[in-house]
Formats: structure tokens, C-alpha cells, sequence
């Protein structure tokens, strides 16, 4: 793995209502490529009356929009004070946004990776050093009960994605359409203190130790904000929980502070998978299935699908289709080079399929696995 | 080696798993689907037996045809998920890439041309308007019988040209708030006009009716999905055309204004609404002839729908004449075939008439007609011919399914040169859906629509004294003796007699006319109503019917099929912050009141140009007001409301109201249940987004300033 160069990717997650500022901001800042995929955030809803009717499981959803930009290592600190001051980061509720460190295994020409970003005026940034991430794959219509676990830990909120998965159902012929392909990606990013505790509900919650329910795991993040604002309470003190929350964090130099909340639901140990790779390639629209079969061929379990939208300012000028695929397979570090080899044999670095094939690293992952025999 | 092997595996699944599988996934759909059309079901049912009081009759075949609906249906939305839209996907991703534009509109048009005459929606206006008489409102008369094919054809164009503005909005990501201020204004204008017109008046609810029911359950997906398709290829067409939705608002609107259209080019060639002798007059001959497609069908129209006394109009007043001309067609096989259809159809309305000269004068003697009253009697009971029937369905299901699907592949074959991706699955996509459909419609046609002309035909009971024919009793060899006189407090009498009947003796009123001289038999008819206060045509009992409307359309919505498509696309392109079940309830309680204040036109006979102007008008306001994402949203799912399962109902519930009130035409119910939801759809959205914006607002500094209105759409 280490044959590849590292690169930075930055994750943004804001209302939708924001999000051609943000893209407008991005591209002055000088950021030339960048990825955009829809989402929804949920909230605890505390409304009452005709709203109640409105919200399902008394949550509450606001469209977001994702934005994934892949940097050099340099300008890591450039883009995240940029966005952080301009979108003003620091009060809850704002959105989330975080870095990680990831391996560029190779690329079509077309997707950049972006350098040369105009600094910051503002460079007091506070980022949150001890975070980790975690996505859940889970059958589409079982999200919520995932984030709401999520949102009443008081962690932080849920990032839900749509996504296709593909598996042990591509191998069962006709028989396949018995197993729904299509899967919600519940992301959250929060303090690693908590993340035990958080995970373990997961599972008991979720089931995903029993088979065809679906997986989580857990990936390091270098640095972050996480969005805190888990309900649309009215205040009715001065400052909201969650002000008060964030500023208790800042003053404390982090979030360690909080450990002792979620010290609870221990007992059983997990079975973990450790040592593997979140190996993602993102194609023209059409090619998913395509790539993730002969993924699949060599080595990769099983993989999913989301449509993210290509943004950069020739593809808005020109009508170029700007949909890709992002497909993504946790696969062991041994099989990416044979993975690679055969993405390339296909041509899927090509003009056609503009792949780009990169990995970061899994802590842990949890699924179910058949006894062996 | 291993890249092979792997290849190769395909998972071995032993029979027994897989007949688990195939179990667990078929009770999970068959589950939703019953839970989506219980409540119709359970309603209708509980309606007509307990409050209304009437059992059920045929309940066998009911059951039969309801659990057939249910079965239809699962299939028919799996095939809708496997194989049509994805198919539509596909083509609508790959065709902006490898065709050029016109290529691409010259497709779209067909596909909406094809649409239009692969689902027999036009079938379902046409029993609307079978009770429209010729001389009431020649118009309308002559767009649903002679020009019955230059209607399909404008309605054709109509959602041809909207399927091609749709396709050029996602192609340059124009807003759909422009289309819909021009289109209404055109059409709220282009009403005023029919409104103040005799003429015109009359097919305002068929035009706007039309616009209602074009879009059915298979081009509603397969143009979604379409759609949703081709707003890909631009980067705009994600955030400003609403991703994929709008066709069908477009293709709600563009054949009103087409069948108005029509309308007015043929209205200098049909009479004015006329009494009915006086249409049928020697000097407005020329004008009424032209309805007809022969003299005959004239001749044959007139028999069966008009008086006597208007025959006569057609013989010049001469009575001699007209005997003549009776007593030739009895004789003329060929005749009777041109006038009547069949030598059957020709004796029993012979036996209808009252008149006995006239009787005499074609049958020769009494004794014929005696012959001839006992010949018929058993045999008014139509024949259920069961394979005509699933062929029939069958037939629809494939003309509505396989030329479209078709058309679609060949040009992924021809025009993109491409594979199938995942063709078995297509393919048996496709034939779900097929046999979804033909399942789905014999159940509805055995099972859903008799319970609702059973249910609409004895709703009104509860305004309205109704005779019960399904009860009815002949007494045989029945002596006028019986008969008694009662005296009432005003001093008027009335006749009535005792009946022994199930071991009981109840005092009926007499009726002479239902007394048969020649069979010497009574015919007794029960009467049933006004269930709810005392006198005929009560407030309280006409707003039961009301209230029953809206439950209905509720209930019917929540089954439709296309409105579930919607809703799943909706879901699915909103990633859930628009959920499925937040858009049918909406919807659903939309068109309840769409119904309710639909029906209430007809009972009240408000005039339809005031009850669409004025809702059409507020929604300029709330569109105006509302995120385009919302508007795509609503807008269309007023086009999908009025699927397969509501439009039976709503036609029986119209049909069966309308006769005991007297009203000329069923139309304009449909065409209130379509813009209700727009306006429940707009005003929920609105809802929703003022408390996001309130939310974001909150959060929102000076420094950041929103993109536009489109806050959390």
C-alpha cells in the first residue's frame, strides 16, 4: 500500500440550501474539482401538532449536500480554514466537516487532484483532533432506527446516503430479485471516546450479526467538526445544550471530557474484522455494476454504489454529463493490487469510464460472517 | 486462475432455500400491497352493509376478484421496479449521450403519442359519458362518438408535445414555474370562453377530465424514470428541473388545452343544445345527422334514447308513416341489424314500450306479445363468458405494456447501439408486469368496480327513496282484487295490498304500472331511503354522501400504483427527506376532497368553470411561492392521482349519483380530484419548508446568504 501516494480528502456535509454558495466559494478559493453527492441529515423533532403528522419517528430531515474533494497533503490546512470561517463552522448545526488521509491508486486524467489553494485571511481554526469516522450500510427503510441510536447518544448527526449493493445477491442468478439491492449509508463522524459504546448499539440494534443486514465499520479521521446540533429544540436558556456543548469542547481542548456519558452497554465482546481497506472507485455513470464485478471477480466481498455529481467548471460550462458512480468495497490490503490490475485490464482508467481508484484504511468492521464448518 | 474460478461461481442455492427466499420477499410484497388496498376494501364493505344496510350480493366472485387485485398489483409494481424502469433509466442516461437533440425529441414524442393509445383511459371517459344525449349537448356528443378517434389523437399530440417540452427542460434545466403560469393562463382563459359558449360548456369536463387520466400506471414510471435519466446529463438539471419530474404535470395540462382545441374547431358544425323534438326536426336535420356516423345510427339513437313523440319528428308528423317503416324493419333482418345491433336488442325494446298501438303495429297480435314477453324473460341475464374475459385483459395488458417496451429496447439496440444491462431481469420485469396488469384489471373489473356501482348505486339511500331491483319479487297470477284503498290525513287515498312474503304480511303501496295485463303478474319492487333525515334530498343525507366521497378517495389513492412509483421515486431522488407515505397521505387527502367537491357539483350542478378557475388561480399563488423542487413534486402527483382504482370508483359513485339527481354528464369529478392534491401537495411543502427555513434561519449569519428560495427542498 505504501507504493502509493497519500493525498488528502476533505468532507463537507451543509444544507442543501447552501450548497451552490459552498460551490461557488470552493471554486474561488481555486479548488478545480470536486464531488457532490445528496444526502439527508436527521434531527430529533420536538414539534408538536400538524408537524407531528409531517415527521416520521419524530425525526426530522433536512437535505444536504455532500462535498468530497481529493487534495495534495499542502493545502489540507488552506481549504479547512477557508470553509471554516466562511461557512462559520464553529456554531453548531452548521454542517460537518473533516479530513482524512488516502491512498491515490490510480486516476483518470480528467480528475485533478486539486493544489494551489488560495490561504486563509483567518487561521484560528479549531479542529478536533480525536474523531473517527463510521459508515452503516444497512437495507434502505432501516436508516433511521440507525440514526436515531446516533442522535440519542447525543454522538452527532447522522449523514444518510442512498446507495445499490451488490454481493452474495449477484451470485444467486434470477433468484437475486429477492434481495433488495437498494441500502441507505447512514456516515457520522464523532469523538473516539464515544465511539465503542456508539458502535456496540449499533450492532445489538441493528442486527448486523445476523446474515443480509448489512455492515459498519470504522475509519480513522486526521481532523474535524463535528455538527452537534442533534435537535430542533427552541432554546430557552441563553445558549442551547448544544452551544454549550461545543464551547465546554473548545475550552477543554477536546472532547475527552465527555467520556463517562456513554460508559454503559458493555459486556459482550464483538467479533471485529481488523486490517482491512475501504477501496473505492468512482466511474462514469453505467460503469458501477460494471467495475464492481470484476472487483468482485478478484477478490472484493461485495460493494455499493452511490450516484455522486461531478462538479468542475468545464463540465458546468459545457453539457458534459457530470454523474458518476462511487462504488465502494471493504476489501483485505492483499487483493487491491489484483483488484487494480484487473480495473486496469478493463480499461476503466480510460477515457470512457474515468475511474478513480483510491483506499483509506478500515479500523474495524463488523458483518456477519458464516461459521465455518 | 482464481479470476476464472470465481467467474464461475454462481452459489449453488438447493431448492428448499430458495423457495424460502422466494417466500419471504413474495409475503413482504404482497403484505404492502394488501395493507394499501385494505383500506378501500374494509371501507366499502363496512360502508354498504352496516351503515347503509344492504348486504352484499355476489360476494363470491367479489372475493375472488379482490384477492385477484392484490395479486395483480404485487406483480405489476415488481415488474414496474425490475423491468420498467430501469429500462427507462437506462435509456434516458445513455440517449442525450449518443443522439442529438431533435433525435431525442423526435423519441420523446413518440413515446407520449404511443402512450396515449396504449392505455385505454379514453374507454374510461367514454363511460362517463354514455349518458350524454345527443340533443342536450351535441358537442360533447360527437367528441365521444363519432370523433371518439379525433379525441384520442389531440389528447396524443397533447402529451406528445409535453413529453418533448419535459425532455427540453431537463436538457437546458429550465424551471417548471414559467410552464405552469402560461399553461393555466391559457387554459383558464381558453374555459372562460367554453363557459360562456352552450356549446363549449358541455365538454369542459371532458377536456379537463382527459388531462386527468392520460397518464396512467405504465407511462407514468416509464417517463419518470426517463426523465430522471436525461436531467443526468446536465449538471443544471439536478438543482433547477426538479431531477426527472414535471413531464406529467405538462402532460396533465397540454391535452386540456388540445381537446379544447378541437372543440372549438368543430363547434360551427354541430347544432345547439336543442329539445328533443326539436332537434330531431326536419329543419335541423342536415345539423344532426351530422353526429351520426349513417341515417340509421340516427334512427337507432333516437328509438332507444328519445320519446315517442320525437320519433314522429323524424316521419314529418306522420303517424302512418312511422307504423309503416316499424312494420318493414320487423321484417328486415339487415335493417334491424343497422338499427338495433341484434334481432335481441330489437325485441326487448320492443317489450319496453308502453305504447300498445304501437306494439300492435309491429308485432301484429296480442298473443305475439304475450309470446315474446315470455321468450325474454328468463333470458335478460347476461352470459359471463370467462375466457373472452381474462383474453380481453389480457389483450389491454399487452397493448399497454409491449409496444412501448419494445419501442424502448429497439433503440437501445438501433439508435445506441447497446446491450441490455441485466437483460433477464428486464425481461422478467417486463412479463411481472404484464401479468400484473392483466391480473390487476380483471380483479378490479370482478372484484373493485362491483362493489363500487354496487356501493355508488345504493349510496344514494341516504337522500333519496331508491327502488331496490335486486329485491324485487313477481308475484304471478296476481288479482286486482287485493288491492285496497288507504286513506292518508290530507284526505288523498292511495292504493295499497298485503303481501305474504318470508313468513311475514307487510302492506306495499300498489302501482298499476308495474302490473302486467298480458303475464297477469305484479312486479314489486322494494324501496329503501332516505336513510338520514326525514324528507327526500336532506342536507344531513347529502352530506353523508359527501363524507362518503372523501373516505373513498382517500382510500382509493393510497392503493394507486402510480402514485406509489411516484412516491418511491420521490423518496429515492430526495434521499428520504420526502417520504413516500408524507406524499400519498397528502395526495390521498387531496383527492378525498377533490371528490367530495366534485360530487357536490354534480348533485348541486355548480357550474365546473368556477370550481377550476378559482382553485387553479390560488395555485398560480402557491406555486409562485413554493421551492421548484416542490412544485415538480406536487404538480405531478396531481397527474397520477386518477389511476386504475380510482377512477372505477369515482365513475360508479358519479354515475350512481348523477342518475337519481338528473344531471346531463358524469364529468369534472376526475378533473377536481386532480388539482385538489396539487393544492394538499404545495401546502404540506410549504409547511415543511417553513420549518426548515426556520430552522436554518436560525443558524443562518449576514455573511451567508441562502441560494435562492430553494431552502431545503
Amino acid at each position: 500500500m505504501s507504493d502509493y501516494p497519500s493525498i488528502k480528502k476533505i468532507t463537507v456535509v451543509v444544507n442543501k440550501a447552501l450548497s451552490q454558495n459552498m460551490i461557488d466559494f470552493l471554486y474561488d478559493i481555486g479548488i478545480e474539482h470536486l464531488f457532490v453527492e445528496v444526502g439527508r441529515t436527521s434531527v430529533i423533532e420536538t414539534s408538536k401538532g400538524l408537524a407531528r403528522l409531517v415527521s416520521n419517528m419524530n425525526l426530522g430531515y433536512d437535505p444536504v449536500e455532500i462535498f468530497t474533494v481529493f487534495l495534495d497533503a499542502s493545502c489540507e490546512e488552506n481549504v479547512l480554514n477557508n470553509i471554516y470561517h466562511k461557512f462559520d463552522f464553529k456554531s453548531p448545526g452548521r454542517g460537518t466537516i473533516f479530513s482524512n488521509d488516502v491512498i491515490l491508486i490510480k486516476h483518470h486524467n480528467s480528475c485533478a487532484i486539486n493544489q494551489n489553494i488560495i490561504p486563509s485571511s483567518k487561521s484560528n481554526a479549531y479542529f478536533f483532533k480525536e474523531l473517527k469516522g463510521v459508515t452503516c450500510i444497512v437495507q434502505r427503510g432501516e436508516g433511521d432506527k440507525i440514526a436515531k441510536i446516533s442522535l440519542n447518544a447525543g454522538a452527532s448527526v447522522p449523514v444518510t446516503t442512498h446507495g445499490t449493493g451488490s454481493g452474495v445477491r449477484d451470485k444467486l442468478g434470477l433468484l437475486r430479485i429477492t434481495i433488495p439491492p437498494e441500502k441507505e449509508l447512514i456516515n457520522l463522524i464523532m469523538s473516539k471516546y464515544d465511539i465503542d459504546s456508539v458502535m456496540e448499539l449499533f450492532i445489538s440494534e441493528g442486527k448486523l450479526e445476523e446474515p443480509g443486514r448489512g455492515i459498519a465499520y470504522i475509519y480513522p479521521v486526521e481532523k474535524g467538526v463535528v455538527n452537534a446540533k442533534i435537535s430542533r429544540k427552541k432554546t430557552e436558556q441563553a445558549a442551547s445544550m448544544e452551544q454549550v456543548v461545543s464551547a465546554i469542547d473548545s475550552i477543554k481542548g477536546g472532547m475527552e471530557w465527555r467520556k463517562s456519558r456513554l460508559e454503559q452497554n458493555r459486556g459482550k465482546t464483538r467479533n471485529f474484522l481488523t486490517n482491512l481497506v475501504e477501496l473505492t472507485v468512482i466511474c462514469n455513470e453505467g460503469f458501477g455494476t460494471f467495475l464492481t464485478t470484476t472487483a468482485m471477480e478478484n477478490g472484493a466481498p461485495g460493494a455499493t454504489i452511490c450516484k455522486v455529481k461531478c462538479r468542475s467548471k468545464k463540465i458546468d460550462n459545457e453539457m458534459i454529463p457530470g454523474i458518476r458512480e462511487m462504488c465502494k468495497m471493504i476489501v483485505s490490503p492483499q487483493s487491491i493490487s489484483a483488484i487494480t490490475d484487473a480495473l486496469d485490464h478493463v480499461d476503466a482508467f480510460g477515457d470512457e469510464i474515468l475511474g478513480f481508484l483510491y483506499a483509506q484504511p478500515v479500523e474495524r468492521a463488523i458483518t456477519y460472517r458464516a461459521k465455518p464448518k | 486462475m482464481t479470476r476464472k474460478q470465481n467467474l464461475a461461481t454462481k452459489y449453488k442455492v438447493g431448492g428448499k432455500e430458495a423457495f424460502k427466499l422466494i417466500v419471504r420477499h413474495t409475503r413482504k410484497r404482497l403484505t404492502e400491497q394488501l395493507k394499501a388496498i385494505s383500506m378501500i376494501i374494509i371501507y366499502l364493505i363496512f360502508f354498504q352493509t352496516l351503515v347503509l344496510g344492504i348486504p352484499i350480493s355476489d360476494s363470491a366472485m367479489i372475493t375472488i376478484g379482490l384477492i385477484m387485485v392484490v395479486t395483480g398489483l404485487t406483480f405489476f409494481m415488481e415488474g414496474l421496479l425490475l423491468g420498467l424502469m430501469p429500462l427507462g433509466e437506462v435509456i434516458g442516461i445513455r440517449l442525450p449521450l449518443k443522439a442529438n437533440v431533435i433525435t431525442i425529441l423526435v423519441i420523446a414524442f413518440i413515446l407520449g403519442l404511443g402512450a396515449t393509445f396504449a392505455e385505454p383511459a379514453i374507454g374510461v371517459l367514454r363511460v362517463a359519458g354514455q349518458s350524454v344525449k345527443a340533443w342536450s349537448s351535441p358537442l360533447l356528443f360527437l367528441l365521444v362518438n363519432k370523433y371518439a378517434n379525433y379525441l384520442v389523437y389531440s389528447v396524443g399530440t397533447g402529451v406528445g408535445l409535453a413529453v418533448v417540452l419535459g425532455m427540453l427542460r431537463f436538457l437546458y434545466g429550465w424551471s417548471l414555474k414559467p410552464f405552469i403560469y402560461i399553461l393555466v393562463s391559457v387554459l383558464v382563459l381558453l374555459s372562460l370562453f367554453a363557459y360562456l359558449n352552450p356549446n363549449l360548456n358541455y365538454i369542459l369536463g371532458l377536456a379537463w377530465d382527459c388531462g386527468a387520466v392520460t397518464t396512467g400506471p405504465v407511462t407514468v414510471p416509464l417517463i419518470l424514470a426517463l426523465g430522471i435519466g436525461i436531467s443526468h446529463v446536465s449538471s443544471k438539471g439536478g438543482s433547477n428541473s426538479g431531477g426527472g419530474f414535471g413531464v406529467v404535470t405538462l402532460a396533465s395540462l397540454l391535452p386540456v388545452i388540445a381537446v379544447l382545441l378541437i372543440g372549438i374547431l368543430n363547434m360551427g358544425k354541430v347544432p345547439e343544445p336543442l329539445k328533443q323534438q326539436e332537434f330531431f326536426s326536419s329543419d335541423n336535420r342536415d345539423k344532426a345527422a351530422f353526429l351520426f356516423d349513417n341515417e340509421s345510427q340516427m334512427f337507432g339513437y333516437a328509438f332507444k334514447n328519445a320519446d315517442s313523440e320525437t320519433w314522429l319528428k323524424l316521419f314529418g308528423d306522420d303517424q302512418e308513416r312511422m307504423f309503416a317503416y316499424f312494420k318493414k324493419l320487423a321484417a328486415d333482418e339487415t335493417m334491424i341489424k343497422d338499427i338495433f345491433g341484434s334481432r335481441f336488442e330489437f325485441e326487448s325494446w320492443i317489450l319496453q314500450q308502453n305504447d300498445i298501438a304501437l306494439k300492435l303495429s309491429i308485432l301484429g297480435s296480442e298473443e305475439k306479445i304475450s309470446e315474446l314477453a315470455e321468450k325474454l324473460g328468463g333470458s335478460s341475464v347476461a352470459r359471463f363468458d370467462t375466457i373472452s374475459y381474462i383474453k380481453r385483459n389480457f389483450l389491454n395488458a399487452s397493448q399497454a405494456i409491449v409496444p412501448l417496451s419494445m419501442f424502448l429496447i429497439l433503440i437501445l439496440f438501433v439508435i445506441l447501439r447497446e446491450r441490455l444491462p441485466k437483460a433477464d431481469e428486464i425481461f422478467l420485469g417486463l412479463f411481472f408486469a404484464l401479468i400484473g396488469m392483466a391480473i390487476f384489471s380483471i380483479g378490479i373489473e370482478l372484484g373493485l368496480s362491483k362493489v363500487g356501482d354496487q356501493v355508488g348505486g345504493n349510496l344514494p339511500v341516504s337522500f333519496k327513496a331508491i327502488e331496490m331491483p335486486k329485491e324485487q319479487i313477481t308475484i304471478s297470477d296476481f288479482d286486482e282484487d287485493v288491492v285496497n284503498t288507504a286513506i292518508s290525513t290530507d284526505g288523498s287515498s292511495q292504493d295499497f295490498f298485503y303481501i305474504y312474503h318470508k313468513n311475514r304480511y307487510n302492506a306495499v303501496p300498489y302501482n298499476p304500472a308495474h302490473y302486467d295485463n298480458e303475464l297477469k303478474s305484479y312486479k314489486y319492487i322494494p324501496t329503501r331511503g332516505p336513510l338520514f333525515g326525514s324528507k327526500e334530498r336532506s342536507l344531513i343525507g347529502l352530506l353523508v354522501v359527501l363524507l362518503f366521497a372523501f373516505l373513498m378517495g382517500y382510500g382509493a389513492t393510497l392503493a394507486e400504483p402510480a402514485l406509489n412509483a411516484l412516491g418511491m421515486t420521490v423518496e429515492d431522488i430526495t434521499v428520504g427527506t420526502f417520504k413516500k407515505n408524507l406524499l400519498i397521505q397528502s395526495v390521498a387527502i387531496g383527492v378525498g376532497v377533490g371528490i367530495s367537491v366534485g360530487l357536490a357539483k354534480i348533485i348541486w350542478d355548480l357550474p365546473l368553470f368556477w370550481m377550476l378557475a378559482i382553485p387553479y388561480s390560488l395555485l398560480l399563488i402557491i406555486t409562485r411561492i413554493s421551492s421548484e423542487e416542490f412544485v415538480n413534486i406536487g404538480w405531478d402527483s396531481a397527474g397520477v392521482t386518477t389511476g386504475p382504482i380510482t377512477v372505477p370508483l369515482v365513475l360508479a359513485l358519479g354515475l350512481g349519483t348523477g342518475s337519481q339527481v338528473g344531471v346531463v354528464e358524469g364529468f369534472g369529478i376526475l378533473s377536481m380530484a386532480s388539482v385538489c392534491p396539487i393544492i394538499s401537495v404545495l401546502v404540506i411543502g410549504l409547511i415543511v419548508n417553513y420549518k426548515r427555513k426556520a430552522a436554518l434561519q436560525e443558524l443562518i449569519e449576514e455573511q451567508v446568504e441562502p441560494a435562492d428560495e430553494e431552502i431545503g427542498s
